[in-house]
Parts: C-alpha cells; structure tokens; sequence
C-alpha cells in the first residue's frame, strides 16, 4: 500500500517468531474477517484455469479456519463470468438445529448442479452436508482450528469425483453429474461469489491461517499430509506442492497484497480490511 | 481484530463518505435492493454502529438472501 508516496510496511514485518528461509514468517498469524463485507480476492488464481469443472482437469484446495459464528458462513468461493446468478461453489460452515455443518456447493446454475443427489454422509444434487454428528465430521466453532480440503475429479459422471476431508479425514464424497460443467475465473475467501464476481456473500466472521491450491486430485495420504495431526507444515516441502499458497499474514509485508507463497505467482488482495486484521492466532 | 465502527448510508451518500481517510471500505456492501451500503471506519462516526450490530444488521433478509436456496 503506498501511503504518501511511501511503501507501507507492514508492524509485524520486523517480527522474528516462526521464520522460515529468508526470514519469511511461516506461522502466528491468520486474519480476522469481519463477516459483513471482509474478503481477499484470489481472482487470478481461478483465472489460471487450475480450477475448473470442465471434465479433464483435477484439482484441490485446503483451507485452515476458525469460525466462532453459528451463521451461514462460507469460506470460500468460486464463480465464471457468466452473469446468472447461482453460477458457484463453495465450502461453507453452519449450524442448524443446533448442530455444527461443513457443506459444499456445486452448481452450474439455479436449478443445475454440479454433483448428483446422493451423497455421503447426506446431501442432495449440488451439495454435500457433513454434519458434527456424521463419522470425521467436526464442530466448526468449537473454538479450535479447523483444516476443510476439497478434491475434485472433475471427469463428468466420476463415482466419488468430489470429496470432502476434514482435519485429514474423509468425511464426504460424491459423484459428478454427467453433464454439468462450469469454468471458474473468480476466487474469493471470505464471502460466496456469484453472477460475474458482482454479487457477494453470505460473508465469513471468522479466521483464515491459510488456503492452498493444487494442481491435481490429492490422495487421503496427502490430504493427511497437510492436516499433520493438526501441526501445519510449510506444504511447499510436501510432494506434489501447492500451486497457489496464500498465508494470510505471515510475511505478507505489503498489505493488502495477499502474497502467493506458490509457484504460481497469483498473488491475492484484501478487500475493505486492514492491517490490524492481522492477528496473532494460528493453529 | 482492531476496534473499527460502521455505519449505514444511502446510496447516494457512499462516494463521498468513502472519501474519508478514516473510511477501510473499498468496495462497500449494499443492501439486496441497493438503496443503502454499510462502510466501515478506524474511527468513530456519528450515529456509527458496532462490529456486532452490524454484524447482526446484515444477517437480516435486506441485506441477505437466504443462503440455503
């Protein structure tokens, strides 16, 4: 951020805690979104094509949150640059009836879907639900750190083409519709993104320590990987590593620059926040 | 998080209350029918409401469509 001409510093840049090479911070921090109108853009990372629902192309992504709500809250999202409203996917956490729920959605419109009914451990056409109750399900704001890991096998009509681990376990899967597709350009995290990136949330309250992108469908043993009992590694170092690394906080010196610690070179930006939603909190 | 305020205008007013140096709000969140944004500030504003009040305000049907449609 220039402020006057000046290249603002981040305060915690001079902070040693958690370094890794090149004095870059790995760990300590995440950022507190506000839930009403907080996100970071990672538009370039979708653009890239990684991430679409074409038929061919596999893919993952993990995120690390922490969510003290028991509102609809999605973590984050995807959308193309069609303008039809109900064009997205995303992973949510919520409760209802007084039980915690991880969700996914996947649709390719308002009344089509990227994903057949029957899914496990329940759901429908479009979504899978995984609620605290359900084997490896989780309570979302239990107060701890939480690791939600999408695969996609994006082959039209795959049996368990779209699976859903959370902390390093399987706990939904389900299959591909046979027909549907859809192309993804617009990345948040945050707030559900739809209608050509110009209709936002419902928006996430909560913390995010970071999200990563991979070029292909992670095995459990990967997945497992990256949860490591509950200790993040730096996922560089793991095989395959990640194509997008977003770290929200630790070494991002130029905020609201959201660097892309990967090799794909996206980096992401902070919409409406502030420095001081950096926060001293990580699993 | 750091102690921010918000504050609801009409539309017509957003513009120019995003001019402020004390406005974060970049990219401000209106209403479903597009008459009102909140914006948020470092500072506080007259008649400006809390994190949580407005946290709450924009749980409500104006403001968000119901998420499980």
């Amino acid at each position: 951020m220039k402020i006057s001409g000046v290249t603002y510093r981040h305060p915690f840049a001079n902070t040693t805690g958690g370094t890794g090479a090149g004095g870059q911070v790995l760990s300590g921090r995440s950022f507190q979104f506000d839930g009403v109108a907080d996100r970071v853009a990672c538009d370039a990372a979708a653009a890239a094509n990684t991430l679409d629902w074409d038929g061919v192309k596999r893919w993952t992504v993990s995120c690390w949150f922490k969510d003290p709500s028991t509102a609809y809250a999605t973590l984050w999202s995807m959308c193309p640059t069609i303008p039809g409203a109900n064009r997205f996917l995303e992973i949510a956490s919520y409760y209802s009836g007084g039980v915690g729920r991880i969700r996914l959605q996947a649709r390719s419109s308002s009344t089509n879907f990227l994903t057949i009914a029957g899914a496990t451990p329940s759901g429908g056409a479009g979504f899978i639900e995984i609620r605290s109750t359900d084997p490896n399900g989780i309570d979302p704001n239990d107060g701890n750190w939480h690791n939600v890991v999408l695969t996609v096998n994006s082959a039209l009509g795959q049996v368990d083409g779209t699976k859903v681990y959370l902390n390093g376990l399987l706990a939904g899967k389900t299959t591909n519709d046979p027909a549907e597709t859809n192309t993804f350009d617009f990345l948040k995290v945050g707030c559900r993104v739809q209608t050509n990136n110009t209709v936002f949330g419902p928006f996430f309250p909560g913390r995010c320590f970071r999200l990563s992108i991979y070029d292909g469908e992670l095995s459990a043993a990967e997945v497992a990987a990256i949860y490591n009992g509950g200790q993040p590694v730096d996922e560089r170092a793991l095989t395959p590593a990640p194509l997008n690394f977003y770290r929200f906080g630790n070494g991002d010196y130029l905020f609201p620059v959201v660097k892309d610690y990967g090799t794909g070179g996206a980096d992401g930006l902070a919409v409406n926040m502030i420095p001081g939603d950096i926060v001293g909190d990580a699993p | 998080m750091s102690e921010t305020y918000y504050r609801v205008y009409p539309s017509d007013e957003v513009a120019p209350q995003m001019k402020s140096s004390a406005c974060v709000s970049t990219s401000p969140r209106y209403n479903l029918d597009e008459t009102e944004a909140i914006l948020r500030f470092t500072e506080p504003v007259d008649g400006y409401i809390t994190h949580t009040e407005a946290f709450e305000l924009v749980q409500t049907p104006a403001w968000q469509e119901e998420p499980l449609q």
